[in-house]
């Protein structure tokens, strides 16, 4: 029997099960696959609502290539993103660290619920919270400076604090979250590994150093490969938090899509700048995925 | 033989798969009477609710069978997604640069001939020829129907704060500052605090056409001699507009987060006592009033629309921007869709755009015109609050304050000139004003800013 029949029976053998993934497929292949394929056929042409579409071949790229607008977007995704990729690795890292030190139940318990609630607020709620923290006369962070006797900042009119901002707010959101998923992989630390250190003698610090932090990285390495792929996607922050002061540093690639498709309507071009990401995505993912799974 | 064990899964996969687009046609099938798809942001009912009583009540005024789908928030998102996927409208509002950056998709209908041949549209004691020959296109054709009076944006101010602290109407920029500087230094609302601020702005400098126009200096971009665009608030005339906003700033009369602030936030300082002016459209000056006597009826709140400084450019303030309804090129439903387009500026239509629908936003009572509970909370606004009929006359009277400031922007208002770079002008203008008004850069400086930012996205030549 050759080896193609031998594939034919085994999927006959199973076609009840391929017939109940035919939906799910189905499903992934309209509403994703789908398209993904017609926004690069639309941006090789000069799309028209209505009317004949011409093709214009690269046309869509090469403007991108040529507009200080692309670049610039580029620019701020890639400072932004990086930022956000480590940050949201490592500081939850350090937190959940920290919470597994604390012995009261009941604190420990109050502190994940205090760390993870930002998490579950829209980014609505969220930019508009952090607006009204950072403006110059009623927000916190400036009656605290005037408490102390320092002057009043007006932070989201500073293109010099716009990136920080976001990329702190970003953390602020998320850091919950993901400390969530350290605790979780350090519930299933092997209690003995703790033991035989402490008989060693070892404190607490080299506990977490040699015991705790080789055990996360399995997380991490989830972690930092789901942050990646995110990193270019970024547009709800941005959207909600963005003014025109600031938008030179915090303009992202997806926002310049919105605001090139949707609002000028040139949706040819703004197909090109989204097959771009999609392939600037799957590079960086793929690099990093290799990367990930043989250094970390 | 295949067991049932194994057949019968396989065979309700199969079938489900197999009925489901069957069910779909047979849902479609039913269908008699076409049914126009209505896009629109403005018109229509004012929650989910009421969405098919306003479609229902357009049916019974017009016989053509209607589906609104409003969308308030993110409608031109919504909108371009639409318009991209072929979904099938009939009608789509939209407002002047909207249309301007599909103007190339070649994607309207004409509807000069309809408009000529309508008996309400046609008639200049509803809407005046110059008002079509203001939105004709450069082939002589007609592609939008207006949807209401647009009236303008102007200074609107606390009369009762005014009328306290003994100011009177200000007539230049400097009467301007006092009275601001009052509002922010004088304890307008008697409190003892001080707690007050002059002048509320957002977006930056939404909508202070009326200071900049002391100057001449519309909003947007206008057309030198030789046709090119330029955009009249990055040219040096308006540097001294810059220097008091920059005042206002540092004497902190002017509210410090208007870089941020959204409509709602600078609606919410002048209506809660904190500011004592804002810059804001004419009909907003009866709805301050309407709100805050709802909601506070002993407040002696009194808003009230102002005339704008005097300088050496005049007077002038924004005439607001049309929003128009369109028929798209590829509708089935063109001349039922026009029907309900000529409907909107009839008398019946404009009850509905105003007062609503009938048995739930108003009542007839001997012959009478009674708003229920459900239209009072309504405002009298289903799209079109101010119609643009010139006939019509709202049976219940305009909002105190309204017709005033509605005269004011008659007189004074000129509508800015609609190009595809409406955002752009925002996106520069906004930004190097910010730095202007905060400080950071002069006003020469930031002059230069906006004029190589507009060289390097291609507005300037």
């Amino acid at each position: 029997m050759n080896r193609r029949t031998k594939t034919l029976q085994r999927i006959f053998r199973a076609r009840i099960l391929y017939l109940l993934l035919l939906p799910a497929l189905l499903y992934f292949f309209i509403f994703a696959y789908f398209p993904t394929i017609d926004g690069v056929r639309i941006s090789f042409l000069d799309f028209r609502f209505i009317g004949e579409n011409r093709f214009i071949g690269f046309e869509n790229y090469r403007q991108a290539m040529h507009t200080a607008g692309f670049w610039q977007a580029f620019k701020n995704t890639v400072v932004i993103g990086l930022c956000n990729v480590i940050l949201t690795a490592f500081v939850p890292m350090l937190l959940a660290l920290l919470l597994n030190e604390v012995r009261r139940k009941a604190w420990k318990r109050i502190s994940q619920t205090v760390l993870y609630m930002p998490h579950l607020f829209s980014w609505v709620i969220v930019g508009g919270i952090w607006i009204f923290m950072l403006s110059p006369n009623a927000g916190l962070v400036n009656v605290i400076r005037d408490f102390f006797g320092l002057e009043s900042i007006y932070f989201m009119s500073k293109e010099a604090y716009a990136r920080a901002i976001m990329i702190g707010v970003n953390l602020w959101k998320q850091a919950g979250f993901v400390t969530i998923l350290y605790l979780a992989a350090i519930a299933g630390i092997n209690p003995e590994l703790y033991l035989a250190a402490m008989i060693d003698g070892a404190g607490g610090f080299k506990r977490a150093l040699y015991i705790t932090l080789p055990e996360l990285m399995s997380t991490l390495r989830v972690v930092l490969l789901l942050n990646i792929m995110g990193a270019l996607r970024m547009f709800n922050q941005i959207w909600v938090m963005r003014n025109e002061v600031i938008a030179p540093k915090i303009d992202v690639l997806m926002y310049y899509v919105y605001e090139r498709g949707l609002v000028q309507f040139k949706i040819g071009y703004a197909a090109a700048i989204s097959v771009l990401i999609f392939v600037l995505t799957l590079v960086i993912t793929l690099i990093s995925n290799r990367f990930i799974k043989y250094r970390v | 033989m295949p067991s049932m064990r194994k057949t019968f899964p396989i065979g309700l996969v199969v079938l489900l798969l197999l009925l489901t687009p069957l069910f779909l046609c047979a849902e479609g099938a039913q269908e008699e009477k076409p049914t126009l798809i209505w896009m629109t942001g403005v018109q229509g009912g004012r929650e989910p609710a009421e969405i098919p009583l306003f479609d229902a009540e357009v049916e019974r005024l017009t016989g053509v069978k209607v589906k609104t789908v409003k969308t308030t928030d993110d409608y031109y998102t919504k909108l371009s997604a639409m318009l991209a996927t072929g979904e099938p409208l009939d009608i789509v509002y939209m407002n002047a640069g909207q249309f301007e950056n599909l103007w190339d998709q070649r994607l309207f209908e004409p509807l000069t001939e309809w408009i000529e041949n309508s008996p309400v549209l046609s008639d200049p004691e509803v809407i005046p020829q110059s008002e079509w020959d203001r939105i004709r296109r450069e082939d002589g054709e007609i592609y939008g129907v207006f949807n209401k009076f647009e009236q303008g944006t102007m200074p609107i101010a606390r009369k009762d704060w005014m009328d306290k602290l003994g100011y009177g109407n200000p007539q230049d920029l400097d009467e301007y500052y006092q009275l601001l500087r009052a509002f922010k230094t004088e304890d307008p609302d008697g409190n003892g605090l001080d707690d007050t601020w002059g002048l509320a702005l957002g977006y930056t400098t939404y909508d202070t056409t009326g200071m900049f126009g002391a100057y001449g200096l519309m909003k947007g971009f206008e057309k030198d001699a030789a046709g090119n665009l330029y955009a009249p608030w990055a040219t040096e005339e308006a540097i001294p507009v810059y220097e008091w906003f920059r005042r206002l700033y540092k004497e902190g009369i002017l509210e410090p987060n208007f870089i941020t602030n959204k409509s709602s936030n600078f609606r919410d300082l002048f209506m809660t006592d904190k500011a004592g002016m804002t810059c804001y459209w004419a009909a907003w000056v009866g709805l301050f009033n309407q709100q805050v006597k709802a909601e506070r009826p002993d407040s002696p709140f009194q808003a009230v629309g102002l005339v704008p400084p005097k300088g050496p450019g005049g007077r002038l303030l924004r005439a607001g921007g049309d929003g128009l309804m369109v028929i798209p090129k590829y509708s089935e439903h063109k001349e039922e869709a026009f029907k309900v387009i000529e409907f909107w500026h009839s008398y019946e239509g404009n009850v509905l755009s105003t007062l609503g629908i009938l048995n739930h936003d108003y009542t007839m009572e001997g012959g009478k015109y009674v708003l229920t509970e459900v239209g009072k909370a309504h405002a009298m606004d289903h799209g079109a609050p101010q119609p643009k009929s010139l006939k019509w006359v709202n049976p219940f009277g305009e909002a105190e304050g309204f017709d005033e400031a509605a005269a004011i922007v008659r007189e004074y208002g000129r509508p800015e000139l609609v190009t595809p770079y409406g955002k752009i002008w925002e996106k520069v203008v906004r930004s190097e004003a910010a730095k202007i008004i905060l400080g950071d850069i002069s006003p020469e400086e930031g002059i230069a800013n906006m004029v190589r930012r507009f060289k390097e996205e291609g507005v300037y030549k």
